[in-house]
């Protein structure tokens, strides 16, 4: 007979041990040090920020208004986040076990809820904190235009994120609890973002994520909807706690080493492997038949063999793949209507979507530098052969900027949109290719090799790895500044000047391209 | 239509299914496992194992062993079908308390010391006077002197037998072993033998994924699998397994 309550005493009796071995290897004062950096760093950029900002208040009815308007705008916000969660859970998320957990504790005689209780209330109180830090600060923002009191403006915000870092995480427990599958966890999230966007079409508050996020507006108009938020918070808190011991093993065993290998990438910055590793988890394969078979040729073809290769790989990209290249490229369109319209710092956020979306365009150079011994078996320059495929990867950036040119039109009158995209699409899809190919190619970190330039040195290093390949396509975007707000009066001769620049960066990252060889571990 | 929810079904009983015998100390029931790609990992899989064999399973690579044993100890959910050890479903609590499963590469906690492990397995499994078993242990194994090391750190022959230890701590009526062999030097290869001779003769099942010729003596009996399927179930020979790994 199994004494269930004395092996659940054994297991908390062990974990107090772990624990206190973990603390006892803590070096206090280098923990200590690292947060006081890392507040100090947070303090300097929300004053940098808050600087920004106009300090000129709005009046209480611009304030009413506001409240109006916005609930839809941040319920939106909450409704991604939820629907993050249910994409997680749908895959046996949030939860992240170590594997012995999952091995030796999952599988002793022991009720599986009291070993996993302990990790989701953890997890359920990190993002409720998060959410609270994050809130505070959007609040502190805020307050500095609102005539309301500045404390009661930030708790207010403080609670909602808190609710809503709670809530995506409750979420994410109670589908993998239930076992949910990908594809319903999936449509739900549908539900959720419709609700929410019907919301904002519509300016009617009948969204849950809306009303959550009425409370970040109480201090302007007091709404008891958003009661309604608190309690359904509550609800899904119960539920992920009262099922959270049915989550799948095998899930769980799958995300624990992926998840350990994940944070040993990141910590390396090691791009490539991070991506592989991300789809891995999220179980994204490359489709068994792909959406068009290419056949073999009968004759001796002319089609270059990597060309060939390239849309053989590209064809078996799955739909979620797919789907996302086009939220990006739809992602930079918008982004870039509203630079056009003014926003001059949204030409960061379209350069970074450009940048990650044609990281999935370079799949297949990916999987070169990924196999070096075969790379470097064939009988070319490793360099050449990575240039070849770079003619792929741009030709799908084009159909990428495609979607981006078709977004931009919501923002952007047709007659802009149009000449700035005829001038400016064959640079970006150069240098958004390249870029990302170059972020591939270099692979991963020499730490070793790094390391004999001393850590000042090695971080700045190891910082450009990161950042200069998103910098390319940024700067492939500029020209666009140079385009001036009149419609009728668009300057296009100077952007398609300014382009000049960016095709000196791309012959730039080609030499650079040109010089790469096969790493081996 | 295919449920939105993936919850295991409501596993049958020996009223509901005559097949089902509840003293066999392994059994499944039309065990399948496909990744819905149609490509099967393991197909209606029908086993009865009794209590004190220890069995053989063996099959070319890609076979189905390493799905079956994981599905037969609840680490994996099957497509289809059911396993059940000592009658209870897998991965039930009763299952859990019967069942020892060492996959192919062991699992390790990173922070705790040989010693540590020892004693947390045995205290979750509610070990009794597992102290001189587990010093017993750990002297076949040759690991006396590391016994305050941390296996994390440890080559991957002393953390299988690392692995084998923590499997064989525990109370247990049902063994699962994935490939215990991997990694073993001769002398660690010949204590495994001597001790899963030990385990079966105190009238618990073994049933070991492995085409170590030095087990068949010992071994009772041999399943071989084949592209997910049962393709012999009989007495062992060696002449049988090379042939059953030649996967002709």
């Amino acid at each position: 007979m199994i004494d269930v309550e004395a092996t659940t005493e054994a297991l908390h009796d062990l974990r107090r041990a772990r624990r206190a071995n973990r603390l006892a290897d803590v070096h206090w004062i280098d923990a200590l040090y690292r947060v006081y950096m890392v507040g100090l760093v947070g303090v300097i950029l929300i004053m940098l920020a808050s600087g920004q900002l106009p300090n000129d208040k709005v009046n209480a009815a611009e304030a009413v208004t506001f409240a109006n308007q916005a609930p839809m705008w941040l319920g939106l916000f909450f409704a991604v986040a939820v629907g993050v969660g249910l994409r997680s859970g749908g895959r046996g998320g949030p939860l992240v076990l170590e594997a012995p957990v999952v091995m030796h504790e999952l599988n002793a005689p022991v009720p599986r809820s009291a070993v996993v209780r302990g990790p989701a209330i953890k997890q359920l109180r990190f993002l409720a904190f998060a959410g609270a830090v994050v809130g505070a600060i959007v609040g502190e923002l805020a307050a500095r235009r609102l005539p309301q009191n500045i404390a009661v403006v930030v708790i207010c915000c403080s609670v909602a994120f808190a609710l809503a870092g709670m809530l995506g995480s409750a979420t994410a427990m109670a589908v993998s609890g239930r076992r949910m599958r990908w594809w319903a966890a999936n449509a739900l999230v549908l539900v959720v973002v419709g609700w929410s966007v019907l919301d904002i079409v519509t300016k009617h508050m009948t969204s849950p994520m809306t009303m959550l996020a009425e409370i970040a507006f109480w201090p302007i108009t007091f709404r008891v909807t958003g009661i309604v938020g608190i309690l359904l918070v509550g609800l899904m808190v119960f539920l992920a706690i009262s099922r959270i011991g049915d989550l799948s093993l095998e899930h769980a065993l799958r995300r624990a080493g992926l998840v350990a290998q994940l944070r040993f990438a990141v910590t390396l910055q090691d791009v490539r492997t991070v991506v592989l590793l991300r789809r891995q988890l999220s179980q994204e394969n490359p489709r068994l038949n792909p959406w068009v078979r290419i056949r073999r040729a009968k004759r001796r073809s002319l089609v270059p063999p990597t060309w060939k290769r390239d849309w053989q790989s590209y064809l078996r990209f799955p739909l979620p793949r797919l789907v996302r290249m086009i939220a990006l490229g739809v992602i930079a369109g918008l982004s870039l209507g509203l630079v056009w319209r003014g926003t001059i710092p949204m030409i960061v956020v379209a350069g970074v979507a450009l940048y990650l979306a044609a990281y999935d365009a370079a799949e297949p150079t990916a999987q070169e530098v990924d196999h070096p011994t075969r790379w470097e078996s064939y009988p070319d320059s490793p360099g050449r052969l990575i240039l070849q495929h770079l003619a792929a990867s741009f030709t799908v950036m084009v159909l990428v900027c495609l979607f981006a040119g078709a977004a931009a039109l919501a923002l952007a009158p047709f007659e802009v949109v149009w000449k700035l995209f005829l001038v400016l699409i064959v640079p970006v899809a150069m240098a958004s290719a390249a870029s990302a190919t170059i972020s591939t190619a270099q692979g991963a970190p020499d730490v070793a090799g790094l390391a004999g330039l001393g850590p000042d040195i090695m971080g700045w290093v190891m910082l450009a790895r990161v950042i200069i390949p998103p910098a390319i396509t940024i700067v492939a975007l500029l020209p666009l500044l140079g385009a001036g707000s009149d419609p009728a009066q668009l300057q296009t001769t100077r952007v398609g000047n300014a382009t000049v620049y960016t095709l000196f960066l791309v012959g730039g990252s080609i030499l650079y391209l040109r010089s790469r060889k096969p790493k081996h571990l | 239509m295919t449920s939105p929810f993936a919850l295991p079904k409501q596993p049958p009983t020996p009223a509901t299914e005559p097949r089902l015998d509840p003293k066999a100390a392994l059994q499944t029931l039309d065990l399948s496992k496909d990744y819905g790609d149609g490509m099967g990992l393991v197909s209606e899989l029908n086993i009865k194992i009794g209590p004190g064999e220890l069995v053989m399973l063996v099959g070319p690579n890609g076979a189905g062993k390493s799905t079956m044993l994981g599905l037969s100890s609840g680490m994996l959910e099957p497509t289809n079908g059911w396993a059940f050890i000592g009658g209870h479903p897998a991965g039930t609590i009763e299952a859990r308390a019967a069942l020892s499963y060492l996959p192919d590469s062991p699992v390790l906690y990173d922070d705790l010391s040989l010693g540590e492990h020892i004693e947390y397995v045995a205290r979750l499994h509610q070990t009794q006077e597992w102290e001189e078993y587990s010093d017993d242990l750990v002297e076949m194994f040759g690991l006396t002197e590391r016994i305050d090391d941390l296996p994390s750190r440890f080559s991957r022959g002393l953390k299988q037998k690392t692995g084998l230890i923590l499997g064989l701590i525990r109370p247990f009526r049902v063994m699962l072993v994935d490939e215990p062999f991997v990694g073993l030097d001769t002398p660690g290869q010949e204590t495994l033998v001597e001790i899963l001779s030990d385990v079966v003769e105190q009238g618990a099942t073994v049933v070991c994924s492995t085409h170590q010729l030095d087990l068949v003596p010992a071994a009772t009996r041999c399943i071989g699998l084949q592209d997910g399927a049962l393709v012999y179930d009989g007495k062992v020979t060696a002449e049988k397994i090379r042939e059953l790994v030649g996967g002709e």
